[in-house]
């Protein structure tokens, strides 16, 4: 009983003087300690790139270019390939891909009906069917990890300037894979229209 | 009593343990995200458009609603009785996507009949002058394949009409002929 009159009057008064710092002003007196002579953190954003044709990418609404893109017919599938690029100088990032479609005013939505498959550089295949892309990925299912992307090792590059590529381990050449199904809604139509997105997702990781 | 006492204060300090742990995790697994979307080409997919092309290049899309053609007066021979009336006709694909055309050819009498001449009628196809098919019933003329299309250049069809030497029904001869002329494509 003597031990616990002596401890609750202290664990009052601690949480008194706490509380009194904290909401009266006062005499203040202050150290600081400066572990860096710059701020702590870092002055470059975290960010990923696209590089397509030789040119840096990172800005809103950017459309990359895809050949024969007016030519996608039922059965037949168009390619792209690009660069997916951490930017950062040191910090590294999980990298996520995924691609989704929707349609256009005007055309018949085929957005349903586009198979994805992405294929990394040194050929293994990170959705889809690289044989088959007709057995590729829905919009609803097109989705696949990259990796790790290690920091660029060089100073970050700016949205439309040459590419410069960065470590090894900093990108990756992808090859994107879009196929229009030979399905039987489709061969009722004269023609259709979708528009492709591909969205990168990364989280910097140590 | 004491015991107890310790034991309580022993849960108090596991308990701050507890919370400045969890901060300590919440801080080791913060993190930053970055999210781009760029668009792949303005848009993807594509038109495959046929169409009939007449001499001064207008373009008739004839689809839904066929064109029409009335050819009152003209009458079409037993083969080898005199000259053939051909019907001549332009079809052109306008999308950059090409592909096989077939033509096929169906009655279009309104009121159908076992009698009506189309069954009797011989067709004899040339494309661009060249003859593709002599004297052959609809149904060879649905066998054939019409390839190598060019954008906007339209390919001339001409196709001669005779009725077969001979003709067992009677009711056939005096019939007027109703033709459906049906050039379906399929993209490639």
């Amino acid at each position: 009983m003597r031990i616990k009159r002596r401890i609750w009057p202290l664990f009052a008064i601690g949480l008194t003087l706490f509380t009194t710092a904290a909401a009266t002003s006062a005499y203040v007196d202050q150290l600081h300690l400066n572990f860096s002579a710059a701020a702590i953190g870092s002055p470059e954003e975290f960010r990923l790139v696209v590089v397509d044709e030789g040119k840096v990418v990172r800005h809103d609404n950017a459309v990359l270019p895809i050949a024969d893109s007016n030519l996608l017919f039922p059965g037949h599938t168009l390619s792209k390939q690009l660069i997916v690029a951490n930017n950062h100088r040191v910090i590294a990032g999980d990298v996520e891909v995924s691609l989704d479609a929707i349609g256009v005013d005007g055309g018949f939505d085929l957005s349903g009906y586009l198979r994805f498959t992405v294929i990394d550089q040194d050929g293994t295949v990170l959705m889809g069917d690289k044989d088959h892309p007709e057995n590729g990925e829905s919009r609803w299912d097109a989705k696949a990890s990259l990796g790790k992307l290690l920091g660029r090792a060089k100073p970050s590059l700016q949205d439309g300037a040459d590419w410069v590529p960065g470590s090894a381990s900093s990108y990756r050449e992808i090859t994107i894979l879009i196929h229009l199904l030979n399905h039987a809604a489709l061969q009722q139509q004269h023609s259709g229209l979708a528009r492709v997105l591909l969205r990168l997702e990364a989280t910097t990781v140590s | 009593m004491s015991i107890g006492v310790r034991g309580r204060n022993r849960a108090r300090a596991l308990l701050a343990t507890g919370l400045l742990a969890a901060a300590f995790v919440a801080v080791t697994f913060g993190a930053y995200v970055d999210v781009y979307q760029v668009r792949i080409g303005t848009q993807v997919g594509g038109a495959y458009d046929i169409a009939l092309m007449d001499d001064n290049g207008n373009i008739y899309q004839a689809n839904p609603a066929p064109l029409g053609y009335n050819h009152a007066g003209t009458y079409v021979p037993q083969v080898g009785q005199w000259a053939e009336p051909v019907i001549s006709i332009k079809v052109v694909t306008l999308s950059e996507v090409t592909g096989p055309i077939r033509l096929t050819i169906t009655d279009n009498n309104p009121a159908p009949s076992n009698s009506d001449p189309i069954y009797y009628t011989l067709f004899t196809v040339s494309v661009d002058g060249v003859l593709v098919a002599d004297h052959v019933d609809m149904h060879q003329v649905q066998m054939l394949e019409f390839n190598d299309w060019t954008p906007n250049q339209p390919k001339q069809f001409d196709i001669a009409l005779s009725l077969q030497t001979y003709i067992a029904d009677p009711q056939v001869l005096g019939r007027a002929l109703f033709l459906a002329l049906i050039f379906s494509g399929e993209s490639q």
